[in-house]
């Protein structure tokens, strides 16, 4: 069945490719739209594609930003030597409000998963490389890279890997304990298991 | 037998456009109950949908999505569980095409299915299970799977976990099926250790959970059998592990068997090794029962296999599981049938749900026994096959 207006058409498939927005749902959205004044559209509109000409990504830990480096990243407070390596931005935050870890980030933008077509190369990894590569030469070493990654098959795998990369490169590589329910997603895990988590975390060699 | 079982059971079910059921609402007695009414699916469906309450699927391999009447948007179950200490659980399922499958205990939703099987455990005798004996070896990879999954939620972890590499692994493997350079087996290996890791622990706890089986099923062949021959399984991994004591050494012999069998992976782009290529065979003396028993002593292998493993997750969960008998007295004729009831109404079973299409003579038993019509307002389902 199909509209006979092409714009709710039009609206309700690109609302529809939103992960976990299925047709249906598109179409209450679109009809929800279409009865609310311009301006409210408007706004919406405008707040999406900000999202798109405002926000970058920092050219450090490819955490979003408004400006690039991120504050985390020029910020004198931070220990410099800790890095916390992340699938999403949104783990930044949860880890964040713990108020407890005092290191810098990095945002990894997924985790390796052939079935989804991302192989290391669709990853910051080897910008993560470069970064403690470079933080060596600028006599601020890196000393600890701490893999905060979902406990899911894909997690593991991606963590193998790194350690992989890391353990030659002199730095000490440890994983978050898993305080995380398995299959749990950090980004909703409670404060307190998560500051249990990073405490609890686990050599890798 | 001083030996206490925590005892739970299941008061009530209501169904929601779950397959024949529009909405139905069951109470149940705490001994044997009789579902009973006309040979149509009605029946089956209420065992299936304390089955799907227990361990979130059908016994009988069916899809969820066909598990929704006919026509309708969705199903629900909520079924209300007891213990003796009076304590309450209700289990509530929501299937809806569009969300998939939910599963709240007490409003609480549940995150993992680990948090649900073996929480409530159960064991089902069905005629489907007949393949179990006779088919291939996935029907007994399954049966592996439904038994130590209730005994051992890290199990159920680990079996999801292999999948899912092992589903990356292949995907990986065709993806570089025609590639000549070796550069990127640097990105297999962290599904080797993956597949590795989380395979070895499963082998390791199959093996042990064989070791600890035979002896249950030996005495309850013994039972069960008018002749004296020994039930024997023997678990045959699809690597060899000949002398492996520890779960390491698991791992070592299925790293060495994968770096072996890397060419023909390499052609045929796919994973070959691992617990999802197990077989486990069953022997009566040392007659190998899927080639050369006969359907007596399958029919009797079945029922002893059943029994041991009532008996094993009774002994390991120190709770007597549920036990759903569907349409198992329809095989026996009436002498016979009358014993089996006997055997089930003297006791040694927690709560029993038994599907017949009528009430049989009940005269011997003494203990409580509440029957159940099942008469749903049958809508027909284009969709189905009986399943008798
Ligand atoms: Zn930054």
């Amino acid at each position: 069945m199909r509209y006979t207006s092409e714009a709710v058409e039009r609206a309700i498939l690109e609302l529809s490719r939103l992960p976990s927005i299925g047709r249906k749902t598109a179409q209450r959205l679109v009809m929800y739209l279409l009865k609310r004044p311009r301006e409210d559209v408007a706004r919406l509109a405008e707040a999406l594609l900000a999202l798109k000409d405002a926000v970058r990504f920092c050219r450090i830990c490819y955490n979003v930003t408004d400006e690039d480096p991120c504050p985390i990243c020029t910020s004198p407070r931070r220990d410099r030597s800790l890095i916390c390596v992340v699938e999403e931005p949104n783990d930044v935050l949860a880890i964040e409000r713990t108020h407890e870890y005092r290191g810098l980030y990095h945002v990894l933008g997924g985790l390796i998963s052939p079935l989804a077509g991302v192989g290391p190369d669709e990853l910051k990894i080897r910008e993560l490389i470069a970064r403690i590569q470079e933080s060596a030469s600028r006599g601020e070493p890196v000393q600890e890279v701490i893999l905060a990654l979902n406990p899911t098959t894909e997690g593991d795998a991606t963590a193998y890997y790194l350690a992989r990369l890391l353990n030659p490169m002199g730095v000490r590589v440890s994983r978050i304990a898993r305080g995380i329910p398995i299959g749990g997603e950090l980004e909703f895990a409670d404060e307190a298991t998560l500051l249990r988590a990073l405490e609890g975390r686990v050599t890798l060699s | 037998m001083s030996v206490y079982f925590f005892r739970m059971r299941l008061r009530s079910l209501r169904l929601r456009y779950f397959r024949a059921h529009a909405d139905s609402h069951l109470v149940f007695g705490p001994g044997l109950n009789l579902l009973v009414g006309p040979n149509g699916r009605g029946k089956t469906n209420v065992l299936e949908a304390i089955y799907v309450l227990c361990l979130s699927k059908s016994f009988l391999g069916v899809e969820d999505r066909h598990l929704v009447q006919f026509g309708r948007p969705f199903f629900e179950l909520e079924g209300v569980f007891e213990t003796d200490q009076g304590a309450e659980r209700t289990v509530r399922v929501q299937y809806h095409p569009e969300t998939g499958k939910r599963f709240w205990i007490n409003m609480a939703p549940l995150e993992r299915l680990a948090d649900l099987v073996g929480r409530f455990p159960v064991v089902v005798f069905a005629p489907h299970d007949r393949r179990l004996t006779m088919d291939g070896p996935e029907e007994r990879r399954r049966f592996l799977d439904t038994v130590i999954s209730q005994a051992s939620p890290l199990y159920l972890e680990d079996l999801l976990a292999y999948r899912r590499a092992m589903r990356q692994r292949n995907a990986l493997l065709w993806a570089h099926r025609h590639e000549r350079g070796t550069a990127w087996l640097e990105v297999l290996e962290p599904w080797n250790y993956a597949l590795i890791h989380y395979g070895s622990r499963i082998v390791w706890r199959r093996m042990q959970f064989v070791e600890a089986f035979q002896d249950l099923l030996r005495r309850a062949y013994e039972q069960v059998a008018q002749v004296s021959e020994e039930p024997r399984i023997r678990y045959r991994p699809s690597f060899a592990l000949e002398g492996a004591a520890s779960l390491e050494e698991v791992a070592e012999r299925f790293g060495t068997a994968l770096r072996d069998i890397w060419p023909l992976e390499r052609r045929q782009a796919r994973t070959l090794l691992g617990p999802h290529r197990d077989e486990l065979i069953f022997y009566l003396d040392d007659i190998e029962v899927r080639r050369y028993a006969s359907q007596g002593q399958h029919r009797t292998l079945l029922l002893a296999l059943k029994w041991a493993q009532y008996a094993y997750l009774e002994a390991v969960l120190e709770e007597r599981p549920l036990l759903l008998l569907d349409d198992v007295l329809g095989d026996l004729d009436a002498h016979r049938s009358a014993a089996f009831l006997q055997v089930l109404a003297r006791g040694g079973f927690g709560q029993v749900f038994l599907s017949a299409t009528e009430v049989p003579d009940l005269a011997e038993t003494k203990s409580e026994v509440v029957v159940l019509e099942i008469q749903p307002r049958v809508q027909p389902d284009p969709r189905e096959i009986d399943h008798g």
